[in-house]
């Protein structure tokens, strides 16, 4: 056979695996759907001449060990500005990594709020601290009780004792609490209180008094320094750039990576992986086969339904996937005044948000983020908004005039920010969770490839039976978002997958 | 794929009224305007939330005899019943049962198993080709939403035909007879496991030479609305040989002798065992014959090969009780033999010989008035699962348990050539 | 002023309280129980608002009343009769319903009417939801062990408790770990399709919570419908022959042929603190009652932040008491009936009269009940689980006549503006409303009725904010961190104080098992 591994999916977590297998010296053949590679972590131009990151703006979490294997310095810069709250009339609050500075621009609202700020920030780092421990290891299996996950559970637990007894108990409790609470514990200001709850319920179809919210936001924390509260990490020219350093490890340690090449159908033989048939009808023969799609579309779409159990089929179709978030891109003759809002003004407003997610309608106010990429990403004037206002679901159905009354819509909510800007839009481009199942097949157009919630996280993600990247069917792994510690990360997955396939009896 | 919703839910509706609703009653099999007329005993009982004859007569004596000497007649309408239809209905039940059913031939039945991805069982029933693309699986369980599971990305309708389609079972030597007569035509053609389909006044038929008892006979599959002509016609031609209507005790010392197992007594479904100790895999029921583990795929194949190539831990056998033995044990507290009048479903321990561990257990049991043995079917440690070898089963003789000698036979005890030819 | 000298005084005599009563009283100890209303039972009390009326006036079913306590003080032979609620009756808008019967048979039937692919997960669902209960329940009679602590026995408490889930299959393993993580209907989606069958299931996960059958978390509740001690049943609920009140007494009547004094109409106003040890109440009349060990029944936020001074307890404690979540959720409605009620979709009567008809119609339903909740406002269409207690124990009505038990959510303690008489009379109009929709008969039927908000049942009873649990059954208010992290073993951080109420482990709903286990820790500090 003329490769040890196939690669389904060019993106941040199928190139990470591609390029420790390519190192490792395996023969790596990287197959990606799309005419570029990057899958949801892309850069592209959505109206001549202005670019955007189509799906994500953050390029997540990359732990050190990922950056070192593989010579991503230049990544996972923060942003120096985490959060703009456009405030009620007392100015904008404004959340930096400085805490005191943010301490500062709090007071104005709250001087309660202002004093726990470094406080809160402290528990977040925290919290944080102990989840970054249990994503850089395989996920635990809680229920064995061979020596090595035993192993894996006593100094999880060791982590967890070393928080000492409140910082035990503060994961523990918080972990399944909803963040409304937890931010009502905290803080006063509802304006501080409903800008915070969108980092619970971001990419979840959840509103901020479900229960395990907290642990979205916690999760949505992992690797930021302390107070970067709402914070991100860009990449120079875009997100984009991560996946193209990526691709160029894979080329360098002789990995092949072929675009516009999409993958039909995982074949079995004699209960294990043969090889890929590709939509052009070619066939490929190997003997591993690792898939950096989501677990609901290499499951149930790329294989045969008859190679699997159908309880394990079941189970992926239980995952829940739930894409809410729509994004648009606006390209502008001048740029916005506005700058970088958050425009989510209570949690009560963030929750009805979900309200109209959970009854399949389209929210009248949803929830905005705002991006304005700089001009080496955007070319030309761009504006790019995180939009939590739907579910993939409606009830009426996504049509072309229920994009274009969102696009609108939120127009109209800049507006109020950036007084003019309606008369400076050149082309607005909605991208509805329909479109981003389409075009990048993320099943019901989840960017986080199966929500990341408490009943989907480490030993159940994406299912109790394939959470350790091995699937049931011998030779196929996962190793994409949709499994531990899941979307946010950059390249954990991608890594520890690597790992397994390398140790384990893979036939060549 | 397709899933019928039963037509039955509009049927309800139209007939709700004042006085029956909620109707807190068993159902009534589509036989029960007759098989109530024959009832002396109110001896019924519940099978799949029908009502079912236990025996007709006060002593289910008779009702056994007619078994193995001229012809029973029981009512196994209750009997899930699916049909499985369209381009795929091979493919969806090969990879549900363990029997090669794409091989089957138009007019075959086939006994199988099916089992869960870990290989144990899940039920057990038979699959019947009725034309090109049209199969009948038999269940004992409900298994709607199993076969649904397994019909993924396959072009298949899958339909719960169980009160629908009514059943019939005559079993006995003179059923071919009886059957001949109802059906004015020759059933000689029709061998063990095959089908045919005629009719009996009017009533369309689908006749398959299967049975639960060993012994020659006949079900007979028909409408549900046009059932009673064909009970009528049964007994008006079974007259005269002998056809007696017969209800579950008979049947089920019948069953024992001719070593078939029955569900949640002899094995649990995995589907519905609280642990893994109270699964059984195919191997286990003694069922190798069922395997076509060449198959390309079915559900547990992977771990039933591993086992095959191990070897399974458990078997499936008949167990005998010693006569004399037993005879002895009630000899030493004064006493005659006290043999059971009907078939037991109780675990009875089953031990090494000479007073050692425990190594099975018996699951059914009865009396052979026909054979004249004490018979029973058992689960035992592979090793100690070869004819012959010599086991000691516990009695409770006068309160006091006590330890008979018995021996493993192989299954049938009984297997009369009719049955067969 | 009169003083008094016990060897323990318990606050409250509600149905934990009682128990715990009756178990020091048993090993010996000089007991009094401080009930401030005129009855025993708190909660659970039968009353006869109405002449010849008797309603259960808050709690009115009882599922898991530990059996060892029904042993242990010998209740039936002080009069406690269990009757088993044999079925839920949902009505739906079309003139349909679906119905759970005691038999498995008809149930199975009747789910196969709406779905057949139902009627097999059902079986299934049963099965498993039964060994998941069993194999969990003795976590009901543990004292929860300290995770943050190294103590041989708290070690040897977590191992047990990890015991308890690694001793179930993988599978299991996995549902239970969904069940406690999911919210009640997207666990439910994974078994059923049939949407008025997930919305009654699910709704059975909201009770007496702030959630909404898609909040994470209320998965949980449904587990508890499969630890009843009523063998069999499809909702393992039963009903007290004389209505909840009935326990209560028999429990007091077992405390005093063991010792112990129970005295009416004492309203306790603070805890007396000396030297940093509890030794005794000051009531309200000036009297005062003195006791090395002063246990209470009351919840957490009455207990520390009402009748102890702030300065006796730790700041930690106290900023964890504050924020124990301790919302009320529902209301109540009590009604005597002329005739019973006669429902469109299942006309005439009949044996449905003798269980619970359930109003969740659909997902939708119960979904929107708790939207407007969310925003501060009691639900227009509320989710209700109605019982005529005089169905199954003749004696609560005049012959020929009925009483009605009206469980209502949601009813926000924090309604906007706060609850009035206007504001009750409004619910209870939109509970009246809401039934009659399924039942034309019903408000003409109707003689008299008495609308509790969680106002009034916080008034009556003491409970804070009417939360009938004593605080919500969240995971971060359960087991080792009920009520505080810390203070999860029925002590407090005051030598001599003990809790024993809904607001320690394991819960609430008519259990008793906090009141025994806070005995049984309290005889291990105290010399007998």
């Amino acid at each position: 056979m003329k490769h040890d591994v196939v690669i389904i999916g060019a993106g941040v977590n199928g190139l990470t695996t591609a390029a420790y297998l390519a190192r490792a010296g395996r023969k790596v053949l990287v197959l990606e759907q799309r005419a570029m590679i990057g899958g949801l972590c892309s850069t592209e131009e959505f109206h001549p001449g202005f670019h955007a990151n189509t799906c994500i703006d953050d390029t997540g979490w990359i732990p050190p060990s990922v950056m070192r294997d593989l010579g991503l310095s230049a990544f996972g810069t923060i942003a120096p500005v985490s959060m703009t709250i456009p405030g009620s009339g007392n100015g904008p609050i404004v959340i930096t990594p400085d805490v005191r500075a943010t301490s500062e621009s709090l007071k104005r609202y709250s001087s309660s709020d202002a004093a726990k700020w470094p406080e809160f920030c402290a528990f977040v780092a925290r919290l944080c601290g102990f989840l970054e421990a249990l994503y850089t290891v395989r996920a635990p299996a809680v229920e064995s009780t061979a020596p090595s996950d035993l192993l894996t559970l006593l100094s999880l637990g060791n982590k967890l004792r070393a928080l000492g007894k409140r910082g035990m108990i503060d994961v523990i409790r918080t972990i399944p609490m909803s963040i409304a609470d937890v931010l009502d514990e905290w803080f006063e200001n509802e304006t501080l209180k409903g800008a915070l709850s969108t980092l619970g319920v971001l990419n979840v179809q959840h509103g901020p008094q479900s229960g395990g919210t907290a642990l979205v936001f916690l999760h949505n924390h992992v690797g930021l320094p302390l107070g970067a509260i709402a914070g991100r990490r860009s990449a120079p020219g875009g997100v984009g750039a991560l996946p193209t350093a990526l691709a160029a490890v894979v080329a360098q340690s002789g990995g092949e990576i072929r675009t516009s090449t999409e993958v039909a159908r995982i074949r079995v033989q004699n209960d294990r992986v043969a090889g890929v048939t590709l939509a052009s009808g070619e066939e490929i023969g190997v003997h591993t086969v690792v898939s950096g799609a989501d677990p609901r579309r290499t499951f149930t779409t790329l294989c045969d339904a008859g190679d699997f159990d159908p309880d394990f089929l079941h189970a992926v179709d239980c995952i829940r996937m739930r894409g809410p978030q729509v994004r648009v891109h606006l390209a502008l003759s001048q740029a916005p005044t506005c700058g970088e809002i958050t425009i989510a003004p209570t949690m009560s407003y963030v929750e009805r948000t979900y309200d109209a997610a959970k009854h399949g309608r389209v929210a009248d106010h949803p929830w905005i983020r705002v991006s304005i990429p700089p001009a080496d990403v955007s070319g030309k004037h761009v504006v790019s908004l995180q939009v939590q206002a739907a579910a993939y679901t409606l009830r009426d159905g996504w049509t072309g005039a229920t994009r274009a009354a969102i696009g609108a819509n939120v127009v109209q909510m800049l507006e109020e920010h950036s007084p003019g800007l309606t008369q400076t839009v050149l082309h607005c481009e909605v991208v509805a969770p329909p479109d981003i199942e389409s075009g990048f097949g993320a099943t019901e157009g989840s960017l986080l490839h199966g929500e990341l919630t408490l009943d989907q996280f480490t030993f159940a993600r994406p299912v109790a039976s394939a959470s350790r990247y091995a699937s049931p069917m011998d030779g196929l792994w996962v190793c994409g978002s949709g499994t531990h510690p899941g979307a946010g990360t950059a390249g954990i997955s991608g890594r520890l997958a690597a790992r397994e396939i390398l140790s384990s009896k893979v036939r060549k | 794929m397709l899933i019928a919703r039963s037509s039955s839910v509009s049927h309800i509706m139209a007939h709700r009224s004042k006085s029956d609703m909620p109707n807190h009653r068993l159902k009534p099999t589509p036989f029960h305007d007759r098989t109530a007329r024959l009832m002396l005993g109110q001896s019924w009982r519940r099978w799949a939330g029908f009502t079912v004859a236990s025996s007709y007569d006060l002593s289910h004596e008779r009702e056994y005899y007619a078994i193995r000497n001229s012809a029973a007649l029981f009512d196994v309408s209750p009997l899930y019943k699916y049909h499985v239809t369209g381009r795929d209905a091979a493919r969806l039940l090969d990879r549900v049962v363990t029997r090669d059913v794409a091989r089957a031939k138009v007019g075959q039945v086939l006994y199988t198993t099916w089992c869960d991805g870990d290989g144990k069982v899940i039920d057990d029933g038979t699959v019947s080709r009725l034309d090109d693309t049209t199969y009948r699986l038999t269940a004992a369980d409900p298994n709607y939403r199993w076969l649904g599971d397994n019909a993924r990305q396959l072009d298949v309708h899958i339909e719960d035909v169980s009160e629908r389609i009514a059943a019939l079972a005559l079993q006995g030597p003179t059923s071919r007879t009886i059957l001949e007569l109802a059906t004015e035509s020759s059933l000689e053609a029709l061998k063990y496991f095959r089908l045919v389909n005629t009719s009996i006044r009017g009533t369309p038929v689908t006749i398959t030479r299967t049975g639960y008892t060993g012994d020659l006979g006949y079900e007979i599959w028909m409408d549900a609305a046009l059932a009673i002509p064909v009970w009528d016609r049964l007994i008006e031609c079974g007259t005269s040989y002998g056809i007696t209507p017969a209800g579950m005790l008979a049947l089920d010392m019948a069953r024992v002798e001719a070593g078939l197992l029955l569900i949640e007594v002899d094995y649990y479904s995995s589907r519905h065992a609280l642990i893994e100790q109270q699964k059984s895999s195919p191997l286990e029921l003694s069922l190798d014959w069922t395997l076509s583990l060449d198959k390309p795929q079915f559900n547990g194949r992977t771990a039933i090969r591993a086992e095959h190539a191990r070897g399974a831990a458990w078997k499936f056998v008949g167990v005998e009780v010693d006569w004399t033995s037993l005879q002895s044990l009630y000899a030493n507290v004064g006493l005659a033999p006290r043999l059971p009048t009907q078939a037991w479903r109780t675990s009875v321990p089953l031990y090494q010989a000479a007073g050692g561990r425990q190594i099975g257990y018996a699951t059914s049991g009865t009396w052979s008035p026909l054979l004249k043995r004490y018979l029973t079917l058992a689960h035992v440690e592979a090793k100690y699962s070869a004819p012959g070898t010599t086991l000691e089963i516990e009695m409770t003789v006068e309160h006091r348990r006590k330890r008979a000698l018995a021996t493993v036979n192989a299954l049938p005890f009984y297997n009369p050539a009719r049955k067969r030819a | 002023m009169t003083s008094h000298r016990y060897d323990a005084i318990v606050i409250g005599g509600g149905h934990n309280g009682l128990v715990n009563a009756a178990y020091l009283a048993r090993a010996g100890k000089k007991v009094v129980v401080l009930e401030r209303r005129h009855l025993v039972g708190g909660a659970a009390v039968t009353e006869e608002i109405y002449p010849g009326f008797k309603y259960s006036v808050f709690s009115y079913v009882v599922s898991l009343l530990r059996p060892e306590i029904i042993r242990d003080l010998d209740l039936p032979r002080h009069g406690l009769e269990i009757l088993p609620l044999e079925s839920t009756v949902t009505p739906m808008f079309d003139g349909n319903y679906i119905a759970g019967w005691a038999d498995h048979d008809l149930t199975r039937r009747e789910i196969y009417r709406h779905s057949p692919r139902d009627a097999d997960a059902y079986d299934e669902y049963g099965h498993m939801m039964h060994h998941m209960a069993m194999a969990v329940k003795p976590i009901l009679a543990m004292v929860p062990p300290d995770p943050t602590s190294l103590a041989p026995s708290d070690l040897k408490g977590m191992l047990s408790f990890a015991g308890l889930f690694r001793s179930l299959p993988t599978r299991q393993f996995h549902q239970l770990y969904k069940l406690m993580t999911m919210s009640a209907g997207d666990y439910l989606d994974e078994w059923f399709e049939t949407d008025v069958l997930k919305a009654t299931k699910s709704a059975s996960g909201i009770i007496g919570t702030f959630m909404g059958p898609r909040t994470p978390g209320s998965a949980y509740v449904l587990l508890h419908h499969y630890m009843g001690e009523i063998d069999g049943a499809f909702r393992a609920w039963g009903f007290a022959k004389g209505g909840t009140g009935a326990i209560s007494k028999a429990i007091a009547s077992a405390a005093r042929e063991a010792g112990a004094e129970i005295r009416l109409n004492a309203s306790v106003a603070q805890v007396i603190v000396k030297n940093g040890r509890a030794t005794g109440v000051a009531m309200a009349n000036g009297d005062e009652f003195h006791a090395p060990v002063v246990v209470t029944s009351l919840d957490p936020k009455r207990s520390f932040l009402q009748l102890i001074e702030r300065k006796e307890l730790p700041a930690e404690f106290v900023r964890d008491i504050e924020r124990y979540k301790i919302r009320g959720s529902s209301g109540k409605v009590n009604l005597s009936l002329s005739e019973l009620p006669e429902f469109t979709c299942m006309p005439g009567n009949g044996p449905h009269h003798r269980g619970a008809f359930s109003i969740s119609p659909t997902m939708e339903y119960v979904e929107n009940a708790y939207d407007d909740a969310k925003y501060g406002d009691f639900s227009k269409k509320p989710y209700m689980d109605i019982v005529i207690p005089s169905m199954i124990d003749p004696g609560m009505a005049p012959p020929g006549k009925h009483v009605m038990s009206i469980f209502v959510q949601y009813a926000p303690s924090n309604i906007t503006g706060g609850w009035n008489d206007e504001k009750r009379e409004a619910f209870g109009d939109a509970v009246i409303d809401a039934v009659t929709r399924f039942a034309p008969n019903f408000r003409a039927s109707i003689l008299h009725r008495q609308v509790l908000t969680p106002a009034d049942i916080e008034s009556i009873t003491g409970l804070t904010d009417g939360n009938i649990f004593q605080g919500e059954l969240a995971l971060h208010q359960l087991f080792f961190l009920r009520p505080a992290p810390g203070w999860a073993r029925f002590r407090a951080p005051l030598k001599g104080l003990y809790q024993c109420g809904s607001a320690t482990h394991p819960g609430g709903g008519i259990m008793g098992a906090g009141g025994r286990l806070a005995a049984l820790e309290i005889l291990k500090d105290v010399p007998r």
